[in-house]
């Protein structure tokens, strides 16, 4: 039995008759990884991807025109107006939670956040549904916050890998000089325990062979920014999204189903545009870079990049220069596989309070990134305890953005 | 006269309360080795007082034994005794009700939770019966400052449905959170029993609505015009001190009901309607006219000899604790319906549940019938089959804490700093205070706050300390969680699997040098000692035995450092053989 049989067969018997099992009904997927950028705090849409004409609402911020006729994004994202042409901007995006926690577990997990469970990550969803058999982690979290669902109630296994700092990579993975004769020692110690082929023993005997052998693979080398040169690293911009975003293109060269970048500092209560002005230009270096450095090595097509947020901010300017929390209204982007490019979905009103045209919530967006990597949205399954889920609760596949 | 009766009685307690331990605990082997004579199997051999040692100061202080420890051994029911009167008792105890109460320093927003902690640790020092601590927790009171174990109820604040949910889960394993927004699909819960239920805490407020408000707007005022200008310094600072001092508590409104959601879709109730109390299994206990007593009436409900299912909840939880597998699959929900799930020895259980309404829910003296059983002191079962305690590997924190033993020796040696009455002493009576003075108290406040791990011993960028000492959202947490510690998010969901990023830490993290360094207590005793010796000690302090003929000739050539990096990655480091 294979170490990942094994655990399953481990998750089965420990979860009794509601057995979590793995690989389940597939429908033809359009991608094979996504990258999914999730920025904390809650973006504003005014300022970014919806901007608006009207004084009171617009602030420092003026439009820009893109690369596609008729659409117009914010100024301080001028190198995402020249990529348009391979962007979905959904303004139509609206929530009901308007606290960061609750608002970032939903978008996770496609589910409100309650005391009695916790439900996994779309990563650990995809992890799980499309079991592909490989030693390598096939979730990687970058820059990853602590309050993250994770795997849920999947198994632990089914957990993101977390890559702290992108500029760091992988922590732990310098071995001493002496590790062939220290492992030498080890085996010997272990030989007799090794020798009652007990199950638990085996199972860490495993996980020792796979970290030997991954610390022996060229995979490791994905995780390493120094192979990069300095040109490419700092068309991404030496920011934490940048390099993290430039982490997750080679992690995508390594063929890793679905990366997650984290990233903090958009909850603009105070000063709101002086800090947008980094903040955008961050955005606008790394997924200006990331979309054109995987449409040149012809990886755009089979990777799905998704960009949200906690919510939109508040069209009035506070007293500190701010915007506050806004869920009723914001921006969202879809990039990539199965997706059109140079379109907007969805309008919100002149002044960006409410949605006009039909709206859009975190779990459509996450059920459109199932359905791409061909994961059945309808599915459902049990959760240790025996209740039903689906990877994108009602979420409903944006067929409007599909090509 | 009363000092003397008291004397009486603690001399009988103890006296016939020892007594019965060993009948109780021979009875157990007696139930268990007749349902293996039916399998036709024998009962398990037992382990040497090498293996046993290991075992019990893991199981009992959460921890292995030193070199030193474990050469004073007399005997294994005085072992038994020591460990559980040590201080490493109530920190490892402490891990098991944290998991099963989600305790966590930020219990919840703006809720400051340490004063809690030491309640339950005071809990289990003090040897508090479980019945009366799930009683004191239920019916609790007031500020958290003044009354820590509100915490209970603070740690779900403005989340009652969950709470109740959490509430019939950890004390009666049974799961109903289904019903909090449905009729339960296969259980015979309804929506409406849900609201039923729940209905006990409907008088339960968990916020400060009125109280000091005059004081607050007259302190916030004072405040804005403390700042100049564009800045909210003081007033930040006073908004701040207001919501960890005051602004949470726990008290029963009398006029505060529990309503249906307004969506309510069944025919037993109208969307908005208010709901009364009642309980829906067990015995019949139905609302009356002082609504502040309701809690009371439900903690007495809960708690009752007659209650079906709470004496075999905990009764299966320390089982579990004890020999690494539950009686009843599913720590969270051993009920269907009004009846406990079949376990793997009816029998069994059903005497369990006699023993620990006898000794009245005395957790440590149960822990203790136990672990005097042969059944506990006997050789592991690698195919969890009943057949002895699971061979295991260490949970998180019990890998921790032996970690901090090797480094530190003691692990209790160094506490943290503890000011329950400063605490109270800054958030008094806001009447008394201008917002000058709360600025000041402010800044104390935080002080006390950063006070806490004074003091503490180092491993590498880690505190080399209890994880039980240890809050969330802390590198050594992050250590805990990476190794399976629950998130305490969930009841009771650590784990103790295996994955890549362990084994990393434990091959390449500087910590197997600092460990092999002689800044370490086990490698300090070690080449302290001539080289045969060494190899000993510290095969001793890592695996709690000495190495065999063969492992000396194996390591003979290797140096100290080394071993200790080999003997950290051992399997039987981390298994409870």
């Amino acid at each position: 039995m294979n170490r990942r049989l094994f655990i399953n067969s481990l998750a089965t018997s420990a979860f009794g008759l509601t057995a979590l099992k793995g690989a389940s009904k597939q429908t033809n997927p359009k991608v094979k990884n996504v990258i999914y950028i999730y920025l904390d705090g809650g973006m504003s849409h005014i300022d970014s991807f919806d901007p608006k004409d009207d004084d009171e609402v617009k602030g420092q911020t003026s439009k820009i025109a893109t690369n596609v006729d008729g659409i117009q994004i914010g100024h301080r994202l001028p190198k995402l107006a020249k990529t348009m042409d391979k962007i979905c901007v959904i303004r139509g995006m609206s929530s009901k939670t308007g606290a960061h926690g609750p608002a970032q577990y939903l978008n996770r997990t496609s589910y409100r956040q309650i005391g009695t469970i916790v439900h996994p990550s779309l990563g650990s969803w995809a992890a799980h549904l499309k079991d592909r058999e490989r030693e390598m982690p096939d979730y990687v979290l970058i820059s990853g916050s602590s309050a993250h669902p994770k795997s849920g109630f999947l198994p632990r296994i089914k957990s993101p890998l977390p890559i702290v700092d992108p500029n760091a990579g992988l922590k732990n993975v310098r071995t001493d000089r002496h590790l062939q004769e220290r492992l030498t020692l080890l085996n010997s110690l272990n030989a007799n325990i090794v020798s009652k082929k007990y199950p638990i023993v085996k199972e860490y005997s495993d996980f020792y062979d796979d970290t030997i052998k991954f610390l022996k693979s060229k995979d490791l080398d994905l995780f390493d920014l120094s192979r990069e040169s300095q040109k490419k690293r700092d068309t991404y911009g030496k920011t934490r999204l940048g390099q993290g975003c430039l982490l997750a293109k080679r992690l995508i060269k390594g063929d890793i189903q679905f990366i997650e970048i984290n990233n903090g500092g958009w909850d603009t209560h105070v000063d709101n545009f002086t800090k947008l002005d980094d903040k955008l230009k961050e955005l606008d270096d790394a997924l200006s870079a990331l979309v054109t450095d995987l449409e040149a090595d012809g990886l755009l097509d089979s990777t799905l990049i998704t960009l949200t947020t906690d919510f939109g901010r508040t069209p009035r300017i506070n007293v500190n220069s701010g915007r506050d929390h806004h869920p009723q209204c914001y921006s969202s982007l879809m990039i990539g596989g199965g997706i059109k490019g140079g379109m907007v979905l969805g309008e919100s009103d002149k002044k960006a309070i409410k949605v006009t045209s039909k709206s859009y919530d975190a779990a459509d967006l996450n059920c459109t990134a199932a359905h791409l990597l061909g994961i059945d949205v309808e599915e459902e399954h049990f959760s240790p305890n025996g209740r039903p889920f689906t990877v994108a609760q009602k979420g409903q596949i944006i067929k409007e953005i599909l090509n | 006269m009363k000092k003397l009766f008291t004397g009486l009685v603690l001399f009988f307690i103890t006296t016939f309360g020892a007594l019965g331990t060993e009948n109780y605990s021979n009875k157990i082997d007696v139930i268990i080795a007749n349902q293996l004579k039916r399998q036709r199997q024998e009962m398990p051999k037992p382990i040497s007082d090498e293996k046993f040692i290991r075992r019990a100061y893991i199981d009992i202080v959460g921890r292995i034994p030193t070199y030193d420890e474990g050469q004073s051994f007399t005997s294994r029911k005085e072992l038994i005794d020591k460990l559980l009167d040590s201080s490493g008792y109530t920190e490892n105890m402490f891990n098991f009700w944290a998991d099963l109460l989600r305790i966590k320093k930020r219990l919840s927003n703006n809720v400051n939770g340490v004063n809690y902690i030491f309640w339950i640790k005071d809990q289990i020092s003090d040897n508090v019966s479980y019945d009366v601590m799930v009683k004191r927790l239920l019916t609790a009171k007031g500020r958290i400052w003044e009354n820590p174990e509100v915490g209970y109820f603070l740690r779900d604040e403005g989340m009652l449905l969950d709470n109740v949910s959490n509430t019939f889960q950890a004390f009666a394993g049974m799961d109903i959170s289904c019903a909090q927004c449905h009729d339960h699909p296969f259980d015979d819960w309804s929506q409406f029993d849900y609201y039923n239920l729940t209905a006990f805490f409907g008088p339960l407020d968990t916020r400060n609505r009125k109280g000091d408000n005059g004081e607050l707007k007259r302190i916030r005022e004072e405040a804005t015009a403390m700042d100049k200008g564009d800045s909210r310094g003081t007033i930040n600072k006073v908004n701040q001190f207001i919501r960890y001092g005051y602004q949470y508590g726990v008290n029963d409104n009398q006029k505060k009901t529990l309503k249906l959601p307004h969506d309510y879709q069944y025919r037993d109730g109208e969307p908005n309607e208010t709901v009364k109390a009642r309980t829906v299994f067990g015995k019949h206990i139905r609302e009356h006219r002082d609504r502040t007593k309701l809690r009371e009436d439900f903690a007495n409900w809960l708690t009752a000899d007659e209650h079906p299912f709470f004496a075999a909840n905990i009764v299966n939880r320390l089982w579990n604790r004890a020999f690494g597998f539950p009686l009843i699959d599913g720590l969270n929900t051993i009920t269907q319906g009004e009846k406990l799930v079949k376990s793997k020895n009816d029998e069994l259980l059903r005497y369990l549940i006699t023993v620990i309404k006898k000794v009245n829910y005395d957790t440590k003296n149960f822990n203790r019938i136990l672990l005097n059983t042969r059944f506990y002191q006997s050789e592991a079962d690698a195919e969890g089959k009943f057949r002895g305690p699971a061979l295991r590997r260490m949970t998180a924190p019990q890998f921790w804490d032996s970690l901090v033993t090797l480094h530190v020796g003691d692990p209790d040696g160094w506490q943290p700093k503890r000011y329950d009455e400063e605490y109270l002493k800054v958030f008094s009576d806001l009447a008394e205070m201008d917002a000058a003075t709360v600025v000041k108290k402010h800044n104390e406040y935080n002080s006390l706050n950063r006070k806490y791990y004074d003091g503490a011993p180092k491993l590498d960028s880690l505190l080399a300390i209890r994880s039980s000492h240890v809050f969330e959202n802390s590198k050594n947490a992050n250590f805990l969680i990476e190794f399976g510690r629950s998130d305490r998010e969930l009841i009771q969901n650590g784990d103790t699997d295996g994955n890549i990023t362990q084994i990393l830490v434990l091959m390449n993290s500087p910590l197997a040098s600092t460990l092999g360094s002689k800044i370490s207590f086990a490698m300090k005793k070690a080449q302290s000692a001539p080289k045969e010796k060494s190899l000993e000690i510290l095969f001793y302090s890592f695996l709690g035995r000495m190495p065999t003929a063969g492992e000396k000739k194996a390591l003979a050539g290797a140096l100290l450092y080394d071993i200790v990096w080999v003997l950290l990655n051992s399997h039987e480091m981390k298994l409870i053989t």
